[in-house]
């Protein structure tokens, strides 16, 4: 129990004490802030049709349990699905490997740990919500219950269950994180859309987010007392239809037995997948796939060894000057080419050549940012691989580092950005519509601005791919302020708004950038 | 070539400094670098490499401050970290093209350069293949041929010798003292004899400051008649590593034969002849 106890502290402490933590937390609480808005603010977040509740302790806990849940089964995955990856590039596995620590008790560490981190988010939205009762409440006395058992019976069951399953995604994917990030995307798609279902279904057994329970006792209220059509409860940031916004009193959920007992079955399904991740687990033994590479290697120093040489100094053509970035730019593209498994092109070429014969509106609505989002991975670490590799004392140490080489990876990202939506401009252009297709470069942009920008502020990748992976969910939900691309707003005006939220983005990152190169 | 340093200080959170005044000045030839973790060596390194910034204190190459104008010495530097990393998925030739082209280095003669480096530093044969299928020991060549993709005339290298075969540490060697004839070389090394072999001049840190500069000869004059060897039981090497600065202990059967520094001998112990690692931790007072 102690060395269980002491990897979750100390994993759980290497996580919190990251920079790029306390940037996700702050984001969540703004996040957080946004769940419950005010009669005034034009959307919604829970309601039934026209309906949303009356702000009282009953309607925030659900309000806010939900969405919590929701908000950290899209983010905490993508927040807590490195911590075996971690522990193979610290090379802290070897070492972990020759102790006596079971496989699951392991893992079950690493889950633990990623639920503490999910749980640091969860009390922080709990006492964000617990203020806004306070500010915005229409009354002040406190159901405890109604406002903490949504936590305790959705949120937590829920998070603990993305831990988990963060967990077993990194033992059966390994190194392909792009396929952990898309599978999970896919599963929560699905999972949303089920809780999103007509009310009452009997599919509420699948929920293993846990809000469908919740969701259909809201729906339930608005139906029994102004119906005139059953209605299902939607959940998430929608924009329309709420010129009329009608309020109700929501007093609460009767919890029925059947849906504790729901929430323990998939707590208990969250352990399993841990015992079954740590019958795959490789236990840092990743020697076989090097095994082929010790191999080769091993040739090729054979051949060396009856013919070693020296470096030849008077013998070396002389170095000439050649400060273009052609080179560099050149590199980094190929880098950008070669990030992921070669496969992974093809289903690029398919998503390519798709975009030129669905709805040139689908296209550019839904086809486009799926397309770009496959490409996370090159995205993700344009301004920070050279941290990650360690190459960093050479580029630093280069010739006017931030002038050429730090212009030379955003062009090269922007260019590959541009090149995947070539089928889109090239059908705009037919079209002459010349105001989607500037929209459409702005979006080229502002992927490659926000990931160099994140990156360089908070020195990792991660918080560029959790909200890059947020942002996308919200342009498939079709939210106008999600919009970097002008798929929903095609105006000169939006376009020069996309360009100035461009440009900030480069400036701050050429401003961070160069303070870093001269402060190290 | 003269590189000045002066009242060079770095100071990192929480009070930690990595220098303390350090003052030194460089010119054409081998230095040598000796101090134990922690004495400020790489980070003196990196600060010469323009990759960290001084606190206080200036650099002057030929005149020029460094400091306020590092792309001075970039365009000259060759610089080989401690702990530098490559990217998995080039080969070693698209590497070194990209270091050379962030160098600010090419033309037709860049293609011919890289060949013979690759070559000098046997990786031609697996120059096609991607360096991440590479072993330590050929990732530090990589490491040591780019360090001359651009005629550098201030080369510092941290630690070069790590992962190198002892036949490889010889052509390093030999290298190294061919460049120091136009070059100011800094060379940092915990193997003391990786120094002693090529370095003209050999300074000591501790602590972020500098203890010792000088030549060899004179850094070792400063034990000179002072060190001792003295065999002994076991069981009396105990009370006397309380009593002496011992060096070195080597077991022979029942008996161990030690080496210490001492301003007298009357122990009756042998005088022998004092090396520059008996200079080295005599002047860092570290003992086994």
């Amino acid at each position: 129990m102690t060395s269980l106890t002491g990897i979750i502290k100390a994993d759980y402490l290497q996580r919190a004490r990251s920079y790029s933590f306390l940037i996700t937390l702050l984001a969540s609480v703004c996040f957080a802030y946004t769940f419950l808005p005010t009669a005034q603010d034009g959307y919604s977040t829970v309601r039934v049709g026209e309906f949303v509740g009356q702000n009282n302790t009953a309607w925030v806990g659900h309000v806010t349990a939900i969405m919590a849940s929701t908000f950290l089964w899209l983010i905490g995955f993508y927040l807590v699905n490195n911590g075996i990856k971690r522990d193979i590039e610290t090379g802290v596995g070897q070492i972990i490997a020759t102790t006596s620590i079971s496989n699951f008790k392991y893992l079950l560490a690493k889950a633990l740990s990623n639920f503490l981190v999910l749980l640091t988010i969860v009390v922080i939205i709990m006492l964000m919500s617990i203020s806004l009762v306070l500010i915005r409440g229409s009354e002040y006395s406190f159901n405890l219950p109604q406002f903490l058992l949504p936590y305790f019976l959705c949120t937590i069951p829920s998070i603990f269950f993305v831990s988990a399953l963060a967990v077993l995604s990194e033992v059966i994917f390994g190194k392909y994180s792009i396929l952990q990030n898309i599978s999970f995307f896919i599963l929560f798609c699905i999972l949303v859309a089920n809780v999103n279902a007509n009310v009452n279904t009997n599919r509420n057994w699948l929920d293993i987010i846990g809000t469908k329970e919740l969701t259909d006792g809201i729906a339930n209220v608005v139906n029994a007392r102004y119906t005139d059509a059953i209605r299902a409860a939607s959940v998430g940031f929608d924009f329309g239809g709420l010129d009329k916004k009608k309020f109700f009193l929501f007093e609460g959920t009767n919890w029925s037995t059947g849906y504790i007992y729901l929430r323990l079955f998939w707590t208990g399904i969250a352990f399993l997948l841990i015992y079954f991740a740590s019958k795959l687990f490789h236990r840092f033994d990743i020697g076989e796939r090097r095994f082929i590479r010790k191999q080769k290697q091993i040739y090729v120093e054979a051949l060396r060894q009856n013919d070693k040489k020296e470096i030849q100094l008077s013998g070396l053509p002389l170095a000439q000057p050649a400060l273009g970035i052609l080179p560099i730019f050149k590199t980094e593209f190929l880098l950008l080419i070669r990030k992921g498994p070669k496969w992974f092109w093809a289903i690029n070429a398919a998503g390519f050549i798709a975009l030129f014969f669905i709805p040139i509106q689908l296209a550019h609505q839904f086809g486009l940012p799926l397309l770009w989002f496959l490409q996370i991975n090159r995205w993700s670490d344009i301004a920070t691989k050279e941290k990650y590799y360690n190459t960093h004392y050479f580029t630093y140490a280069s010739y006017q580092p931030l002038q050429r080489l730090f212009t030379s990876q955003i062009l090269a990202a922007v260019l590959m950005a541009v090149i995947l939506s070539l089928p889109v401009l090239f059908r705009y252009i037919i079209a002459s519509d010349l105001s989607s297709l500037i929209s459409i470069l702005c979006g080229a942009f502002f992927v490659v601005g926000f990931s160099v920008c994140s990156g360089v502020i908070t020195g990792g990748k991660r918080f560029f791919e959790i909200v890059y992976f947020m942002l996308v969910y919200l342009n498939l939900s079709s939210l106008p302020f999600a919009d970097y691309f002008g798929a929903l707003n095609h105006s000169v005006n939006y376009n020069q708004i996309l360009a100035s939220v461009v440009t900030v983005l480069f400036l701050t990152a050429y401003m961070v950038r160069n303070y870093e190169v001269r402060n190290q | 070539m003269k590189l000045e340093i002066k009242g060079l200080t770095k100071q990192y959170a929480k009070g930690k400094l990595g220098l303390n005044d350090f003052s030194i000045i460089i010119e054409n030839g081998i230095m040598g670098l000796l101090g134990p973790n922690g004495a400020g060596k790489t980070t003196l390194m990196k600060i010469l490499a323009t990759i960290s910034k001084p606190t206080s204190g200036t650099i002057l190459l030929d005149g020029v401050d460094i400091v306020n104008h590092p792309d001075e010495i970039r365009k000259i530097l060759g610089y080989l970290p401690q702990d530098f990393g490559v990217y998995p998925n080039l080969n070693a030739f698209e590497f070194l093209e990209y270091i050379a082209a962030m160098k600010g280095v090419g033309g037709i003669n860049l293609r011919p350069r890289i060949e013979l480096l690759l070559e000098g530093v046997n990786l031609i044969e697996s120059a096609k293949k991607p360096i991440g299928t590479y072993s330590g020991g050929m990732k530090q060549r990589i490491g040591i041929a780019q360090v001359l993709l651009n005629n550098p005339r201030i080369l510092i290298f941290d630690e070069p010798t790590v992962g190198l075969d002892p036949e490889e540490r010889v052509r390093f060697r030999n290298l190294i003292s061919e460049l120091a004839d136009e070059c100011i070389v800094i060379l940092s090394s915990h193997i003391v004899s990786d120094i002693e072999t090529i370095a003209n001049e050999v300074v000591i840190m501790k602590s972020g400051q500098l203890i010792t500069k000088g030549f060899q000869s004179e850094v070792i004059e400063q034990v000179r008649e002072k060190v001792f060897e003295l065999e002994m039981d076991s069981t009396e090497l105990g009370v006397f590593k309380e009593n002496h600065h011992v060096i070195s202990t080597i077991r022979r059967k029942e008996k161990v034969l030690v080496r210490f520094i001492s301003d007298e001998n009357n122990i009756g112990a042998m005088p022998c002849q004092a090396s520059l690692e008996d200079a080295y931790l005599s002047c860092t007072k570290s003992t086994i």
